[in-house]
């Protein structure tokens, strides 16, 4: 059986590094060394995780940095 | 038929009597405990974005399931405050449909309470019913339970609120209710600029999943519910829920939505023993709430809802015939015998007279394994209530308060006509062999129409 391939992508956004794992059954991001829960509306798509319940996000790239944001604003 | 009415079109008398109503769910405890009936909503709310068993993720956003879930949700809010004061409904925040003074005018103490201003936090709620620190509107304070705080113990709101672009229009809801099909329908209901852009332009605690401890939730949501009941009425029909079936378990037309859903899931949030316990029949699909009217409520703007003031609403008239609680406890420590169904009982007489219009029983049992218990409240006609069937296994001691929202038999007693004056007894019984245990104590508290 062909091994899945996962690609990792690291960015770094206001001083923080956020990686995004991409395989072909899950998708994970972290922010520093935490590990954020996400997942997708079920119709559109979009990516929802639990410490910004209400906004979506096009991409996880996008949710990383918004996230940074709102850790920052507190 | 309850109507529920623009919040900005309440009287003062109509606001007062909705708040405390509120700020009375927000302060009946449950006994030895600080969780209130008003936490235990929060904690549904914080619970079921992270469910396990036969549902996974969330139950209540970001699928199909939201606007039934939430439908569901504040019409068990709006059945509880109607405990308290049964002429009260939920009115709904117009925001987005109605003038900008709609909105504006709600934030003020009398009624929902003005914008964040103050505190150690800048963004604390610090006069109205729903200041942490008690005032001549609220002798009680309203303090967020430890568990389900987020920002701090008082209430937090942003200091103004955006109302600029982004904020909901009439033309963007008219778009949204345009949509012929649903899975656009409810995501575009759902996300920016719409509920979520309410939420997040609130702020502080009702940006965050534990948002139902802000009170404007109710109304806010009972805006969405008003907006999905326009969509419905030009799309009728269970065959325009989801109709591709699509989403997980838990967000389909006939699958069962926690925690209505007979013990089938399970929260994966450290909430768990904020939350009610339901019966395992008590069942709901979205299926079995479409129709809005059918569950007993119509909005004032919709064809066919009767008008304010016709003495079958939200009260528009004067002032409501105060109800009467009737209060009994006593602590008989009383041996509960090992297996022996015939169990033991004990008493208390209510004086007064009056039907049945909430119940609330407190109970102090110690035993070694509570799944042998089975707990019976009898009223003074002879009317049943099981509040506890041998549940909980192998768990110590039932401190536990009863109530009609947790108690399908105990709501049953509230229906009309169970008197309430007289006397009731608490029988319990041991079904299994070994453990032992005593009822300590127990107290009832009946509200009574007079």
């Amino acid at each position: 059986m062909a091994r899945k391939s996962k690609n990792s992508k690291k960015i770094e956004y206001r001083n923080v590094k956020i990686e995004i794992i991409s395989g072909q059954t899950e998708e994970a991001i972290k922010i520093g060394s935490k590990g954020i829960e996400s997942s997708r509306d079920a119709d559109t798509g979009t990516y929802v995780c639990d410490e910004l319940p209400y906004q979506t996000f096009g991409t996880l790239e996008e949710l990383g940095k918004a996230f940074v944001d709102s850790e920052d604003s507190d | 038929m309850n109507v529920r009415k623009n919040a900005a079109s309440l009287s003062d008398a109509e606001w007062r009597r909705f708040m405390q109503a509120v700020v009375k769910l927000k302060h009946t405890f449950y006994a030895g405990s600080d969780l209130s009936l008003y936490d235990q909503f929060v904690a549904i709310h914080v619970a079921v974005r992270g469910l396990g068993g036969a549902q996974s993720g969330d139950g209540a956003h970001n699928g199909a399931a939201f606007l039934a879930w939430h439908r569901e949700y504040i019409r068990r809010f709006e059945k509880a405050l109607q405990l308290v004061d049964p002429q009260v409904s939920l009115p709904y925040w117009n925001w987005g449909l109605g003038p900008l003074s709609d909105t504006t005018s709600l934030f003020v103490d009398n009624r929902i309470g003005p914008l964040g201003s103050g505190g150690n936090s800048g963004f604390e709620i610090v006069s109205g019913y729903l200041a942490r620190t008690p005032n001549s509107i609220n002798p009680l304070g309203w303090v967020i339970h430890p568990q389900l705080r987020v920002q701090g113990a008082g209430l937090q709101r942003n200091r103004s609120l955006d109302t600029g672009p982004g904020w909901p229009t009439a033309v963007g809801i008219g778009n949204v209710l345009g949509q012929v099909v649903f899975q656009l329908f409810r995501p575009g209901l759902e996300g920016a600029p719409n509920h979520n852009t309410v939420h997040n332009r609130m702020g502080r605690d009702m940006a965050a999943a534990s948002s139902p401890n802000d009170p404007i939730f109710f109304l806010h949501h009972c805006q969405v519910d008003r907006i999905w009941a326009k969509w419905q009425v030009d799309h009728p029909g269970g065959a325009n829920y989801n109709p591709l079936g699509s989403g997980g378990q838990g967000h389909r037309l006939n699958d069962r939505m926690w925690p209505w859903d007979g013990g089938d899931s399970e929260t994966t949030r450290a909430v768990t023993e904020l939350l009610p316990g339901l019966a395992a029949t008590d069942i709901v699909q979205p299926v079995d709430i479409l129709d809005h009217r059918s569950l007993g409520y119509c909005y004032d703007d919709e064809p066919g809802c009767p008008c304010a003031g016709n003495g079958n609403n939200n009260g528009g008239g004067g002032e409501p015939q105060q109800p009467i609680v009737l209060r009994g406890e006593t602590r008989p420590n009383l041996i509960i015998p090992d297996n022996v169904p015939q169990g033991v009982a004990s008493n208390i007489t209510l004086n007064g007279n009056g039907s049945v219009l909430n119940i609330t029983v407190s109970v102090e049992i110690t035993h070694t394994w509570i799944g042998d218990l089975r707990i019976t409240l009898i009223s003074p006609d002879g009317l049943t209530a099981l509040l506890h069937d041998q549940n909980g296994g192998d768990t110590n001691d039932i401190r536990r308060t009863f109530t009609p929202t947790n108690s399908a038999d105990l709501a049953n007693m509230t229906q009309g006509g169970v008197q309430g004056g007289g006397t009731w007894g608490l029988h319990i019984s041991d079904n299994a062999n070994r453990d032992t245990g005593r009822l300590i104590s127990w107290s009832i508290e009946v509200t009574v129409s007079v």
